[in-house]
């Protein structure tokens, strides 16, 4: 336990400098050089945020999912619901009659988001409870619901046509940029260092969790559930509170959206958002609050690298052909690395060095004797 | 009502699977810190027993109370809560978590930190997690799995799951335990160490309700026993009264073990 604490230090240290990297290229652009150019345009900021906000997103499913071994396939749907909350209460805050002279004030955006993370939460910790007594397929089915039932209240303006809240299928615009005090984050840059000040937030919050008895006990259950109950697991409540918890995840890496994107619209968030989330969260690891980062970065950077490499490949190639080389690669991810690319890589890199260590010793204990 | 002595008070329960009765007007007491047996061919109910007194299932009807409150209705993390630890018939441990954790986990109830201290690691919550894999670490010593703290608990040999079992139903620090054949699928000589564990239980004033098939174990270690036949309790007694009844020998007719013994 405290080699693996140990290891998480070095991996915030060497995410810390990366992102400082980045950071430095972009603020300073040395030599004209930009983390686009220097890649070749496929990495840029805009990327690198939804890499981040994904991120927020993940900690939180798999926590639910690689730890409490819950399935969850409606994620996004809480991911549009604080992206919505913030829109709302920001952009049409004067709909719903609260005073400029509040709406305007610098902090009020922050205010909102950290009420929608109560909000979100505490909903789906009150959908949690009965919920997730359900389990395996029934389980997925029922949080698909919850996906759709959600999709459907955003597209319809939650029922109150007369307030045009959500703004149906054309959603919300004109969501303002976040400020501290006088200075506004934006342009990108500084919107990059923001949202990726709260992913590593985030991925240390959900560190603690997995350390903790919090993370003992869910990987207790997932384990055995009736074993986790008779020794004072209550686990109904600890799942809906795990869950609450990725709700609330999603919900800031939602508001963190819309005022990125300054609008947001229901179709971002539907079903294949939920089922892209857990792609990702499977391809990064699921047991893994590192794989967040990287099942998302795997994920961006292979459809960005067939849509713009596919055509030079396959002069005739359109859409579909993109989505199956996606599906085929997405398999073969799978298959070579079922626990995902963090698990499956430090797996790999442990089953190499105790080979090593093997050979090493056996070689030192056969060369006195002449054996080769 | 529940005398003074009483530690666990059944009565009259009764449970059904789809109109087939599994346990019928069960009634019995076990005063604190005996060693309870109950015995009966496969199929009697024992487990099922057990499973109503744990909170694992619902009874059909019957009354189940610890130290004079009716535990009927409580979930089994309130039941544990309440005092209560048990074993299983089919192992099972967390096999996924090391041994240590297994036992860890056994301490969930005097974890004394919420998800906030556990979310941003605040001081409270490591000199929590501390004290609680120091104490784990006891309970290994106890039941002398120690040195296998580190290793997956899946790693563990049969018998020495069911011990890992056992500490993870002490560190609960139960008053009552349930012991669901402890001894089933074991070697002689982890016999003859859970033999010494269950003394040692006694001797610590921890209470055992014990199901077990090994009548060497039992008729040595039990204070009383009781005897089910397709759920209902045909005898109760000392060891030596329930080695004489008719209606017993009777059931076990042809039970090589129990004529043995």
């Amino acid at each position: 336990m405290k080699r693996k604490i140990a290891a998480d230090t070095q991996a915030f240290g060497i995410g810390i400098l990366l992102l400082g990297i980045i950071a430095w290229l972009e603020f300073a652009k040395p030599g004209g050089y930009s983390l686009a150019s220097l890649t070749g345009g496929l990495l840029n900021l805009d990327m690198l945020i939804r890499v981040g906000l994904f991120t927020i997103v993940l900690v939180g499913l798999n926590l639910v999912m690689g730890y409490a071994g819950q399935v969850s396939l409606g994620q996004a749907a809480f991911y549009g619901m604080g992206a919505f909350f913030s829109a709302i209460l920001t952009a049409r805050a004067s709909a719903l009659g609260i005073p400029p002279a509040l709406a305007q004030a610098w902090w009020w955006p922050w205010l909102v988001m950290l009420a929608g993370m109560f909000f979100v939460g505490g909903i789906a910790y009150l959908v949690g409870l009965p919920v997730l007594r359900l389990r395996g397929h029934y389980l997925a089915m029922a949080t698909l619901g919850i996906g759709v039932v959600v999709y459907v209240l955003l597209k319809e303006n939650l029922g109150l046509a007369h307030l045009n809240l959500t703004g149906g299928f054309d959603g919300v615009a004109a969501i303002p940029r976040l400020r501290l005090g006088e200075w506004t984050v934006w342009p990108v840059e500084r919107y990059f260092v923001l949202v990726w000040i709260v992913a590593l937030g985030v991925i240390w919050v959900g560190l603690n969790i997995v350390n903790s008895g919090y993370g003992r006990s869910l990987r207790a259950l997932h384990s055995n559930q009736s074993a986790a109950e008779s020794v004072g697991v209550a686990v109904h409540r600890a799942k809906a509170q795990i869950f609450a918890l990725s709700a609330a995840f999603a919900s800031l890496a939602g508001s963190l959206y819309a005022h990125f994107q300054s609008a947001v619209i229901p179709a971002t968030f539907g079903f294949g958002e939920s089922l892209e989330l857990v792609v990702m969260s499977s391809v990064g690891g699921l047991a893994s609050i590192w794989g967040a980062p990287f099942g998302t970065l795997a994920i961006l950077l292979l459809r960005e690298i067939l849509r713009t490499q596919l055509r030079v490949i396959l002069p005739f190639a359109k859409g579909e052909v993109e989505a199956v080389a996606f599906g085929v690669l997405l398999i073969v991810i799978m298959i070579f690395m079922p626990e995902g690319l963090t698990t499956g890589t430090i797996k790999r890199i442990r089953q190499w060095r105790a080979q090593r260590q093997l050979k090493k010793e056996l070689s030192e204990l056969l060369e006195p004797l002449g054996v080769k | 009502m529940s005398k003074p002595t009483d530690l666990l008070q059944v009565s009259k329960l009764c449970k059904e699977f789809g109109g087939v009765a599994a346990l019928h007007n069960v009634s019995f007491e076990v005063m604190r810190g005996e060693v309870f047996a109950i015995i009966g061919p496969n199929g009697a109910g024992k487990t099922t027993l057990f499973n109503l007194i744990s909170g694992a299932l619902p009874a059909t009807a019957g009354d189940v109370y610890f130290k004079g409150r009716r535990l009927n209705h409580l979930s089994p993390d309130q039941i544990a809560a309440q005092g209560i630890a048990r074993t299983f018939q089919t192992v099972q441990t967390f096999g996924q978590l090391t041994v240590l954790e297994n036992v860890m986990v056994g301490r969930h109830l005097k974890l004394n930190y919420s998800l906030w201290h556990a979310a941003l690691r605040l001081p409270r919550a490591r000199a929590e997690e501390q004290r609680v894999r120091a104490d784990a670490l006891a309970y290994l010593e106890m039941v002398g799995l120690s040195e296998r703290a580190n290793d997956s608990a899946a790693a563990l040999s049969f018998g020495q799951q069911r011990i890992l079992e056992v500490a993870r139903a002490l560190a609960v620090e139960p008053e009552l335990i349930l012991l669901d054949e402890p001894g089933a699928g074991l070697t002689r000589s982890e016999v003859a160490e859970l033999d010494r564990l269950i003394q040692q239980l006694r001797e610590r004033g921890i209470t055992i309700l014990l199901v077990e098939h090994n009548m060497e174990l039992v008729m040595g270690i039990a204070d009383r026993v009781i005897v089910l036949d397709y759920g209902r309790k045909i005898a109760e007694g000392t060891p030596l009264q329930v080695q004489h009844n008719e209606q017993v020998i009777a059931a076990y007719l042809g039970e090589e073990k129990f004529t043995a013994v």
